[in-house]
């Protein structure tokens, strides 16, 4: 075989194996497109806004993936038909008005027919009349806090403003205004099946629409690359019908309780010493000398430790079915299939269980207090808050002993 | 057999593998991880680079042939001296000499070192591009010069402004516009000359002009040196002073600079959260997002509000943040505070900024958070609630 022939057989063999590795990995793409398990889809919206999108995105799609066609087609014809076999050149043409026109005026026109949908679609998205309730959220490496302000919303009363973290619940079919913002760096808001995605910005307020069509768990994640656990900074939306959502509001209003079980009333003391520096518990007081409860209550001063300058309130961590940005689980996987698979009309029952004794999973929450930083990225360290201006960016490890977690473990079981 | 590509590659795959262990062994804790992550990472790409390479035997059928080898431009040595070793050179003694000083000689020294290697690499590359030396140069300049002279361009703009800034500063306040002027007769002048003399040659007009840049940099680098004249700083925005916040008029010493100034503070308009409004003797407050006036208002934990107070009466009015009594302890004795913080006075119709930030949730408070104009009366505050 002549050196021509073998370099002609060399391309040939390189062009098929690298078609073959293309087809493969458009073929993988293609069909993880067909994913039944797929909970942030943003092609089975479950809210109003979401429709919108939807609406807006399926025809545009449509329009680009029929111009696409057409254009790749076009080019590809030309090149396989003209391309170079020692022809000669062709006669150039130059200026035919017809065609100029035609290609201006037809982009034109397909531009105007995508631009008034669109425009609409954000116009309706960034309404904020027909506001029934409204939420602060405020993004922070790597977890996010929602506040409710005193309102009426969605027909229910708050008399106080509620403090929670990791799961945004909401009343369903209810027009919901997030007033996003963050405390420390750029965080993004998005959970697909209830609306697109809108930037948490330092010392600005993002309003995000919000509103789900049924009970259930929405699931979401941070889309704003923000430190070492921005892949960790997941968040949850739980849709609950307007007694439920009563329901809860009068539960987070309630205090915490003082501990019943012993080895509860130790972790008191434990959590006071360790942890409350960080972690607001509302209705914890103060000890006194002899042992007993003052009336002063305790006061995380998380502005002094964290760069964000708040940690979450655990006051009710365990109406929550997660923990640590909604990344760990609360309950165990039997016990969160159940509530994910639960119907519409079983949901807001299930949910308002909170964890119980028998759905605790313990494991990760013992992990999580042992050694928080190895469970999840941060920047934690002594060494490292010297390089973050004297303060944690996330939890650190406390260095607590088995007795300590099993004491904190067993009193933050009560917080609901 | 390995091609000359792929034992590059080869190499520093197992460069990066030995550089990933002996870094993963000498570093515990911390950031080591990330550091034998990033350098495997280098590992797996070097390696892909070396299947690839090995694979097209570097994208040239006949680089396996000895006789193609010793034959082709490549092998041939440089027809050119090249300035780029001497340069590079320089750039390796400033990074030892900014290791040891300053860090902005180190990156210095980075930027000179990188570009001297992409020069030298490229002219190398060109030097053995074909046997015609006319070619070769050609061929370099298409490559480099439309990155050459746009950072040329922008390195001499931004020396000639920067000259020209520091000779600004260092003037005095009344001669600023004097000198400004006199550089912008001067250079219309000239233009006019050249207009006027279109024969005048090229050579005569880029001397003077070197001259001009020669002399404009080296008056910058002797005012830089000698540093900028006296600014004196007014305050005219927000105050911590809670004496002054409490009051309807204007505050004592410096303050009443501040309170007269106001209506010069420059208000933004771009991160504004809460909008609050004077008007009739009562506050209404508006949220960024929420239909209404709000009272009380609910803010996050540690977040910055960021407000703008219009003043809607026909007196100067102040908007003052009562954050709150707290009781500290200092050496014993229980000491009451009441941090507020509060805009200058604004004047009628006039709005002004203010930022602020509650640390510690209301409950920490013996009493509410509140925002108030002092002075007008039977004024309803607007309540301040963090939960």
């Amino acid at each position: 075989m002549s050196g021509v022939e073998e370099t002609v057989s060399t391309v040939r063999s390189v062009k098929k194996r690298a078609a073959v590795a293309v087809a493969a990995v458009a073929a993988a793409v293609f069909f993880s497109g067909c994913a039944q398990n797929a909970p942030q889809d943003t092609f089975r919206p479950d809210g109003e806004n979401a429709r919108k999108i939807n609406h807006l995105q399926i025809p545009v799609f449509i329009a680009a993936g029929v111009v696409g066609v057409i254009v790749f087609s076009v080019i590809i014809y030309v090149v396989v038909k003209y391309r170079d076999r020692g022809q000669e050149m062709p006669k150039q043409t130059h200026g035919n008005p017809t065609l100029e026109i035609g290609l201006t005026i037809l982009p034109a026109v397909i531009l105007i027919a995508v631009g008034i949908p669109t425009i609409s679609t954000v116009f309706s998205l960034a309404k904020s009349s027909d506001t029934q309730c409204v939420i602060n959220v405020t993004g922070q490496q790597w977890w996010w806090e929602y506040e409710y302000p005193v309102q009426k919303c969605g027909g229910v009363d708050i008399a106080e403003p509620i403090v929670t973290s990791g799961e945004l619940v909401m009343p369903v079919k209810t027009h919901v205004m997030l007033r996003l913002t963050s405390n420390d760096v750029i965080h993004s808001y998005w959970i697909p099946k209830l609306n697109g995605k809108r930037d948490a910005v330092p010392g600005r307020i993002h309003p995000l629409r919000m509103e789900a069509d049924h009970p259930g768990i929405y699931q979401g994640q941070c889309t704003e690359f923000c430190g070492l656990s921005h892949a960790r900074m997941r968040m949850d939306a739980v849709g609950l019908n307007s007694d439920d959502f009563s329901t809860w509001v009068a539960t987070q209003l309630k205090p915490a309780e003082k501990p019943t079980d012993a080895l509860a009333l130790q972790g008191e003391d434990t959590f006071r010493a360790q942890c409350s520096r960080c972690h607001q518990v509302n209705g914890l007081m103060e000890e006194n000398p002899d042992g007993t409860n003052s009336d002063k209550p305790v006061i995380a001063f998380p502005d002094l430790y964290v760069v964000a300058g708040n940690a979450p309130n655990l006051t009710k961590l365990m109406t929550r079915t997660t923990f640590a940005g909604a990344t760990w689980d609360l309950l165990t996987d039997e016990c969160r299939k159940k509530l994910h698979d639960a119907s519409p009309d079983e949901f807001g029952k299930l949910y308002l269980q909170g964890v119980t004794p028998q759905c605790f999973n313990e494991a990760d929450l013992r992990e999580w207090i042992r050694n928080a930083p190895a469970k999840k990225p941060m920047f934690s360290s002594e060494a490292q808050k010297d390089e973050s201006g004297g303060k944690y960016r996330g939890m650190p490890n406390l260095n607590l002993t088995d007795d300590q977690i099993d004491q904190i473990v067993a009193y933050l079981l009560e917080r609901k | 057999m390995l091609t000359t590509g792929s034992k590059l590659f080869l190499g520093a795959t197992v460069l990066s593998l030995v550089a990933a262990i002996v870094y993963g062994l000498s570093t515990s804790g911390g950031f080591g991880w990330l550091g034998v992550m990033g350098l495997l990472t280098a590992a797996v790409a070097f390696a892909f680079m070396f299947c690839i390479n090995y694979y097209t035997h570097d994208g040239n059928v006949s680089a396996m042939s000895e006789h193609a080898t010793a034959e082709s431009p490549a092998a041939q040595p440089p027809a050119t001296r090249s300035m780029w070793p001497l340069i590079a050179a320089v750039g390796v003694a400033a990074i030892a000499l900014g290791a040891v000083s300053k860090p902005i000689v180190f990156k210095g020294g980075v930027i000179v070192v990188l570009a001297a290697g992409l020069e030298w690499m490229v002219q190398g590359w060109s030097d053995r591009a074909s046997a015609d030396p006319e070619y070769n140069a050609g061929l370099r300049k298409r490559m480099l010069h439309p990155v050459e002279f746009p950072i040329l361009a922008a390195v001499g703009l931004g020396v000639v402004i920067y000259s020209f800034s520091r000779i600004m500063l260092w003037i005095n306040k009344s001669g600023g516009p004097v000198v400004f002027v006199l550089a912008g007769g001067v250079i219309l002048f000239g233009g006019f000359l050249i207009a006027l003399r279109p024969t005048i040659r090229g050579g005569v007009i880029a001397g003077v002009c070197a001259i001009a840049a020669l002399g404009l940099v080296a008056t910058g680098a002797l005012m830089a040196i000698d540093g900028q004249r006296t600014i004196a700083e007014h305050p005219t925005t927000q105050t911590d002073n809670n004496a002054v916040c409490a009051l309807a008029e204007e505050g004592p010493g410096e303050q009443a600079e501040a309170d007269q100034k106001g209506s010069q503070a420059v208000s933004s308009k771009a991160s504004v959260g809460l909008t609050v409004t004077l008007e009739n003797g009562q506050l209404d407050a508006h949220q960024l997002g929420v239909q209404g006036n709000v009272n009380p208002i609910t803010v996050s934990r540690g977040n910055i509000v960021n407000l703008i107070f219009k003043n809607k009466d026909s007196e100067k009015r102040r908007l003052t943040v009562n954050m709150g009594q707290f009781t500290i302890d200092v050496n014993g004795t229980t000491v009451k505070q009441q941090p507020k913080e509060c805009t200058t006075l604004v004047h009628p119709d006039g709005s002004q900024f203010l930022t602020f930030t509650l640390p510690k949730p209301s409950i920490a408070s013996a009493e509410p958070y509140t925002l108030t104009v002092p002075g007008v009366d039977g004024l309803k505050p607007i309540e301040i609630k963090v939960p």
